[in-house]
């Protein structure tokens, strides 16, 4: 028995491939910003296969343990970038190498984005080594229904070893995207009304298409017990309906994005009508923070960003550095985002924008940590470090926010990550020279 | 009589304006990155008729000049971009205001940026609040050759596009390389639609302009017969021959470098700076030695193939190589945080006073107004920027910026929102 549950053992690390046997790491006398408590000034952080066995001031390292001095330094959970392309474009003008957008069709909410991830992404290593170790990868927003996105790490590994979460929320696009895409086609929605009347009608035959599936469900559970002949034929199979039942029952969040008030509101207006306002995430929010009260209210949390956007677009006029600040202050679940692939690697420097503008120090932190996990229910995995979650953290050389500093070591699932990248084998290469 | 009244009011602007103009204003207790010599802590810039009057520590400030307490602040040069196009595309992005690209002839010498510039473009705003007082605007790189650049000072509110030019700098000229001409005029299956094609059509443009110059000197010789007929194409070409315009080349493969080189020697004019050069680490000992300088960002890459090859250790490099080097924006969003882009290159071997240098004097001198602006020397325009901290961190605000002594933005308040500010007044 002992030697069976050994080998089940043993499969299960084969399996997971971040599993290793290896010694405990400490890192010892950092400052450390937990996200699940107040800022410890001086303390070690232990983790060892994996998950973080012991983050404080008074932990004791244990002997066995691989001791890295963090004195002067600081620690923090691996970033989250709440929305990206990463590993969807892998250079934006060559065709061939981008999968963001399905754009043949307004509505594809049966798309997930792992079918078009490219786990050997040359940004991934580049986008890490800036502190950010997992990102919300999204569709781009193009269609009124974009697809699934998924919770993915940024450990370069296989494609079977770094999905955290997934398919983990549907994604749709209000606003400038799709009727400046399929309006030219002369295919609908070539307006604001249009798109609406799009996700309504969707939403309602995937309400109807469930009640179907649930009542022949039902007859065939009744007939069984009334052993009455033979079964109903189901309903036909469908496979864009199919993929928003998890949104209509509430098991994964519906995102919307949406700049302007008006796009925002309609996105609310739509959730409310089909009873899944309480899953609803926004997208950008560029003008959120002129309706921060209502957002704060109804408990809607606001993916913002880039903090960078500018009022350079006709729904993007009203945009300013401190919409963040301003969501926070009202109580607003704020996550910050980059919507980029090779400038996702610039998400701290979003943040550190949004403090420059208003946005209390450690909240900025969360808004790129302990935030995104909680929007998109993947606390209980990582967002913060506290015993039994994920060791997904860095090390830095002073302010994970402050452009010049030098990011010493990430660890993904508790291993350390080579700094190694495209870009560095180029520099390396020219050093030589 | 009545032209005795004309005579005083005028005379009483003149006085007035000359009063305005002699009020001194000292900015006090700053610590002040000159750019041209050691961090001054505790400085005093005295400013007079827009110029620099005294710089260091022991200024003595008359007593009815104004006077800016700027204790625990910091104080440099306005910040200079070599690219941006501001003005030419004018926020918000929609066809309507879309001037910055004549494609409708790969060779469009003809054409200038200035026609193009909309002052009231609310994008100059955002880049004074900045701290940016100069910048240089070229059309875009859809054509080999997009017409003439202009550098201007970054005057928000100005209703004329004359209010904004920098008298004294030189004029430029915008060429393209590499994927944009080819792509422009591939699609519609003319040339170019290859990089041979983007040579050839240089080398018969210049080859033209050479022709047409003869013909002039030719007819200036003899006087026989008709004039050459005027072709304000080729009279634009002429003037990079004879060295009038400064020629700035969108190019960024480090080989298409080399080849523009090679047309250069070969119809002997000079560039002035390859621009984005995201591949010039390659070829850095030539840029050097050729005193070609090099425009750069500061980790943009992989939006197309060309920028495949961009590495974040480029700019460092480039100035431990010896070229001037500028982190330019070509953006109306990056334009706005210059400082940090300049940030940003600490961490791959940069120093703090190269870094300044790369958003100053560098481009400066690029743009021929190194004399004028670019550093914080008696005698130079008082073009410049006060933060609140230091200027190469990210949580830095622009206190006020200054052109030529006069404010173009001041920071309203500590905390409160200045932007939005800016904003509010665009959208009426």
């Amino acid at each position: 028995m002992k030697t069976l549950s050994f080998h089940f053992g043993l499969f299960l690390i084969i399996v997971s491939g971040s599993f290793a046997w290896t010694s405990p790491v400490a890192i010892k006398d950092a400052k450390i910003h937990t996200m699940a408590g107040p800022v410890i000034e001086k303390g070690t952080i232990v983790f060892d296969n994996g998950k973080i066995l012991a983050v404080g001031s008074d932990v004791k390292p244990p002997a066995d343990a691989k001791i890295i001095d963090g004195s002067g330094k600081i620690v923090m959970p691996g970033m989250i970038d709440a929305n990206c392309h990463v590993g969807l474009e892998e250079i934006s003008q060559v065709t061939a190498s981008v999968d963001s957008s399905e754009s043949t069709d307004p509505v594809t909410p049966q798309l997930y984005v792992m079918d078009g991830f490219f786990p050997e992404s040359a940004a991934i290593p580049v986008t890490r080594r800036n502190g950010v170790t997992a990102g919300i990868i999204s569709p781009d927003d193009i269609n009124v229904f974009t697809g699934m996105s998924a919770l993915v790490e940024f450990s370069g590994k296989r494609i079977d070893h770094i999905v955290l979460k997934g398919p983990i929320a549907m994604n749709v696009t209000l606003g400038e995207a799709p009727k400046t895409t399929f309006g030219p086609k002369n295919k609908m929605p070539m307006t604001r009304m249009g798109t609406a009347a799009l996700l309504r009608k969707t939403l309602q035959e995937a309400r109807e298409y469930g009640e179907k599936w649930k009542l022949y469900s039902e007859k065939g559970k009744e007939q069984k017990k009334n052993k009455e002949g033979a079964a109903k034929k189901p309903p036909e199979k469908d496979l864009k309906l199919e993929a928003l039942q998890n949104v209509l029952n509430g098991k994964i969040p519906l995102v919307a994005a949406a700049h302007r008030v008006d796009d925002i509101l309609t996105a609310i207006r739509i959730a409310e009508e089909f009873g899944i306002k309480k899953n609803l995430v926004i997208n950008h929010g560029t003008d959120a923070y002129q309706i921060a009260d209502l957002l704060s209210h109804e408990k809607i949390p606001v993916l913002v960003g880039p903090v960078t956007t500018q009022p350079d677009r006709m729904e993007t006029l009203g945009a300013i550095y401190e919409n963040a600040s301003r969501l926070n202050k009202a109580g607003v679940l704020v996550a910050i985002q980059t919507s980029d692939a090779h400038n996702s690697r610039n998400l701290p420097y979003e943040a550190g924008l949004a403090v420059a503008n208003g946005l209390p120090y450690e909240d900025a932190l969360r808004s790129i940590s302990a935030n995104p996990a909680k929007i998109f229910h993947a606390e209980e995995e990582i967002g913060s470090l506290e015993v039994g979650k994920r060791a997904n953290l860095i090390l830095a050389s002073g302010d994970p926010l402050e452009p010049r500093t030098e990011i010493l070591s990430v660890f993904i699932g508790g291993e350390e990550m080579s700094d190694n990248s495209f870009q560095k084998e180029m520099w390396e290469k020219l050093k030589k020279n | 009589m009545n032209r005795f009244f004309v005579f005083l009011i005028l005379s009483a602007a003149i006085i007035n304006c000359r009063q305005a103009l002699a009020e001194e204003i000292a900015i006090e207790h700053a610590t002040l990155y000159t750019i041209n010599g050691p961090a001054i802590p505790d400085g005093t810039i005295l400013i007079k008729d827009g110029k620099i009057l005294e710089v260091g520590t022991a200024v003595s400030v008359p007593s009815d000049a104004a006077r800016i307490d700027a204790k625990g602040k910091f104080v440099m040069p306005g910040i200079i971009d070599t690219h941006s196009h501001m003005g030419v595309y004018a926020w918000p992005g929609v066809d309507a205001n879309s001037d910055g690209n004549e494609m409708t002839d790969p060779i469009s010498s003809q054409v200038d940026a200035l026609d193009s510039v909309y002052p009231a473009d609310p994008a100059f705003k955002r880049a004074a609040a900045g701290g940016v007082t100069t910048v240089q605007i070229l059309p875009g790189s859809g054509n080999l050759i997009g017409g003439k650049a202009v550098t201007v000072h970054v005057i928000p509110n100005a209703i004329t596009v004359d209010q904004m030019i920098f008298r004294e700098a030189p004029r430029g000229i915008k060429m393209a390389l590499g994927e944009n001409p080819k792509r422009v005029y591939g699609s519609r299956n003319q040339i170019p639609s290859t990089r041979m094609g983007n040579f050839f059509l240089l080398r018969e443009a210049f080859t033209k302009a050479q022709e047409y110059r003869d013909s002039l000197e030719r007819y200036d010789q003899k006087k026989e017969g008709d004039p050459p007929a005027k072709n304000l194409k080729w009279e634009t070409l002429v003037d990079v021959l004879n060295g009038k315009l400064l020629v700035h080349v969108h190019c960024y493969r480090a080989d298409e470098m080399m080849r523009m080189i090679e047309i250069a020697d070969e119809f002997k004019f000079k560039i002035a700076s390859f621009q984005h050069s995201v591949e010039a680490y390659k070829v850095a000992d030539i840029l050097a030695q050729k005193k070609i300088a090099a425009a750069t960002w500061a980790d943009w890459w992989g939006f197309k193939l060309e920028a495949w090859n961009a590495i974040p250790w480029n700019a460092a490099y480039l100035v431990s190589k010896g070229v001037i080097v500028n982190m330019h924006s070509d953006s109306a969003d990056i334009v706005q945080r210059l400082n940090v882009e300049a940030e940003k290159t600490l961490k791959y071997g940069m120093s703090e006073a190269e870094a300044l240098k790369t958003i100053t004097i560098y481009p400066a001198m690029m743009l021929g107004i190194d004399k004028y602006v670019g550093t914080l020397e008696i005698g130079k325009n008082a073009d410049l920027v006060i933060y609140d901290g230091s200027p190469l961190s990210i949580y830095s605000h622009v206190v006020l910026t200054m052109i030529n002594g006069k404010t173009t933005y001041r920071r309203e308040t500590p905390t409160g929102a200045p932007t939005a500010h800016l904003v509010q007044q665009d959208q009426q």
